[in-house]
């Protein structure tokens, strides 16, 4: 059960980056691996502040989809965990499993 | 490759979002999209000097309806606004946009809108003075009034791209985190629009929309079935979306669309199923054209393009056979091949979707397209009789009468010039408003031609403009609608232009051949015009002779010419 969860949410993380590169020029586009980086505060890998405003959108909408869940991915939660959730695929996937546990904490 | 289309976005809201899709999107024209200072929409639409319109081509201004209107925002919290206020705050706003003209080729303006969760005060939305919905109509209908006379301002429908996005098209969570006022879907929508406005400025629309008959324009194969066995009509769901097919793309006939037919059959069973079926609603008069045999369809289709005098990228092929249009895809690139539903009853709406057909505007001229070319295959018929080209030309009865150009004219003497690649001599691109104003220089002058027959009327089909220099008058423009090639009308047209320049003092006018890929026609004329090649591309004509008109055309004025001197 949890591998199937586990596999829709990083598919949800797949297609809101899909959805991210389209915005983007070919050569800052996102791939589509556990190791990307998504954002770093000194804006020099991943997204920048506006690319991180649509791939979060993107992610809330494609989690309702896959996972039938409604998640808040920029709140309060987000910033007060050790590691920022937004650094990798593979940090935030963590974050969405525990946040649709219902543990956000 | 050719040039990027630079596009301004003015906006009071961030368009990041859409720039980066208009920039990013592979569909032609290609954009490079710029953005005016965020949220400035007023200080950039009144400052002329303002550094974002340098280079710019195109402009969208996207506006909220409470920022351009700001009454209306009392509107939108329930206070008591007067309609009279809003609606003057519209046409200060729409002079602002006005006095943007000249600054760029073209300024698109979406409608506005309002979000679409915003369901407000339910019924009393519609109330006429308090109602949000009724002024945000209002509102929308008095800017339309105000700007969609303006050349070079064309009016978007942005309900349009709200209704595709459906209850996502405005996600709160962007405007907060980001002041981004819809969801990335209703920017893919407007890129749509927009690029279609692009290419129907440029004249880069689809003339001719070839299709396929079995299981496209009726179900199942006539052939085997017989007229009487096809599903077209009658108390049957798919029959009855054929139908509604053969209805749209009867309309896109009115809109100057033509109508071929490439398709794999019987001839003689095809044409008299269009002929008699009671249930069809295209007839044979609605095709300028079809070849209906068993060859190739991509050869088929070459050989039809040519007959009507088109290029390969004016035409669009429907097919309902995946084969087929891949075979076309791959034979001919610049075809356009739509991917085709398999459902029989989403055809319509397919079509419907399509946005390579938008245009500027309708002339009179488009509504008589599919007839002028019905009329052509009777001038090729009576050719074919005559068996000299001489008593055939002359058996035509060609009038021409060539007038200045008046606003009437306007609009189809842009599209002409910006529509028309194969008799254009230096393929200049210009908006109405450029257009019109060229003319009106001191020393500039524009005719425009008229021709008709004894087998129908063409309509305004030429261009001819002259610029007089101190001792020598240019040729500018010189445009002529590939269905009336070969008929003296060109002979004509020169001669128009040489009577003036002669009468303007130069001793000589001369011709500067832009080559392009498609205009070689032009040149071919050139060389056998009398006008003397002195170099490559350059065409002169002594004035003290006069540039005589073929004996086989009539020539008459249909008022004063457009020229300053």
């Amino acid at each position: 059960m949890e591998k199937i969860k586990q596999k829709k949410i990083i598919e949800a993380v797949f297609s809101a980056i899909d959805e991210v590169n389209q915005l983007l020029p070919t050569a800052q586009r996102l791939k589509k691996s556990v190791n990307t980086a998504l954002f770093d505060k000194s804006g020099k890998d991943g997204l920048d502040s506006l690319g991180l405003i649509n791939f979060v959108i993107a992610l809330e909408q494609e989690i309702v989809k896959k996972l039938k869940v409604t998640v808040a991915l920029a709140d309060e939660r987000a910033m007060l965990q050790k590691i920022n959730p937004f650094t990798t695929v593979k940090t935030l996937t963590v974050y969405i499993a525990r946040l649709t546990e219902g543990d956000g904490s | 490759m050719s040039k990027k289309c630079i596009c301004l976005l003015v906006s009071d809201f961030n368009v990041d979002n859409l720039s980066a899709y208009l920039s990013n999107d592979a569909g032609l024209p290609a954009v490079a999209a710029v953005t005016a200072p965020f949220n400035q929409v007023i200080p950039v639409l009144r400052n002329n000097a303002a550094g974002c319109w340098r280079n710019a081509d195109a402009a969208v201004v996207w506006t909220q309806p409470h920022k351009a209107a700001p009454s209306f925002g009392k509107i939108l919290d329930f206070e008591k606004a007067p309609p009279e206020a809003i609606l003057k705050e519209v046409d200060d706003f729409s002079t602002l946009i006005k006095n943007a003209v000249g600054r760029v080729g073209y300024i698109f303006v979406p409608t506005w809108v309002i979000p679409p969760y915003n369901r407000a005060w339910g019924m009393v939305d519609l109330k006429t003075g308090s109602g949000i919905l009724n002024t945000l109509l209002r509102m929308n209908l008095r800017l339309i009034e105000n700007l969609e006379d303006v050349a070079g301002i064309y009016l978007l429908d942005a309900q349009r791209w709200i209704s595709v996005a459906g209850k996502d098209a405005c996600n709160p969570k962007l405007w907060y985190m980001g002041k981004i006022a819809f969801s990335n879907e209703v920017f893919r929508e407007a890129v749509k629009d927009i690029k279609a406005g692009l290419n129907a400025v440029a004249g880069n629309t689809k003339k001719l929309i070839i299709v396929d008959l079995d299981d496209t324009l009726w179900g199942g194969i006539v052939g085997d079935a017989g007229m009487e066995g096809i599903k077209l009509g009658g108390h049957d769901h798919i029959g009855e979306a054929f139908v509604d097919f053969q209805r749209a793309l009867k309309a896109l006939t009115r809109r100057g669309i033509l109508l071929g037919i490439v398709s794999k059959n019987d001839e003689k069973t095809a044409l008299a199923t269009i002929s008699k079926h009671p249930e069809m609603v295209l007839r044979l008069e609605d095709f300028a054209g079809w070849r209906i045999n068993w060859e190739d369809k991509a050869e088929n289709i070459v050989e039809l393009v040519k007959e009507l005098n088109l290029g390969l990228e004016a035409a669009v092929f429907i097919d309902d056979n995946p084969a087929e249009r891949a075979r076309v895809r791959e034979a001919l690139p610049s075809v356009y091949v739509p991917d085709w539903p398999g459902d029989k009853m989403i055809y319509k709406s397919a079509l419907s979707g399509l946005s390579c057909f938008d245009k500027l505007s309708f002339t009179s001229e488009d509504s008589r397209r599919t007839q002028s070319y019905a009329s052509e295959r009777k001038r090729k018929q009576e050719k074919s009789a005559i068996p000299s080209l001489g008593q055939w030309l002359i058996s035509l009865d060609t009038n021409i009468v060539v007038g200045g150009l008046s606003d009437i004219d306007l609009a189809r003497a842009t599209q002409l010039l910006n529509k028309t690649n194969q008799m254009n001599l230096t393929t200049r691109r210009m908006c109405e408003a450029q257009l019109k104003g060229w003319a009106a220089k001191p020393g500039h002058a524009l005719w425009v031609f008229r021709v008709f027959d004894k087998f129908g009327d063409f309509g305004l089909v030429g261009i001819v403009s002259v610029e007089i220099k101190t001792k020598k008058a240019q040729i500018v423009d010189f445009v002529l609608s590939c269905r009336v090639f070969g008929r003296g009308v060109e002979e004509a047209m020169l001669a128009v232009a040489c009577r003036y320049a002669k009468d303007s003092k130069p001793k000589e006018i001369f011709a500067g051949y832009i080559p392009t890929v498609k205009n070689k026609p032009c040149l071919d004329f050139f060389k056998k015009s009398g006008f003397n090649q002195k170099s490559k591309n350059y065409f002169f004509w002594d004035l003290a002779k006069n540039y005589k008109i073929p004996a086989y055309v009539k020539l008459k004025k249909a008022g004063k010419a457009t020229q300053s001197n």
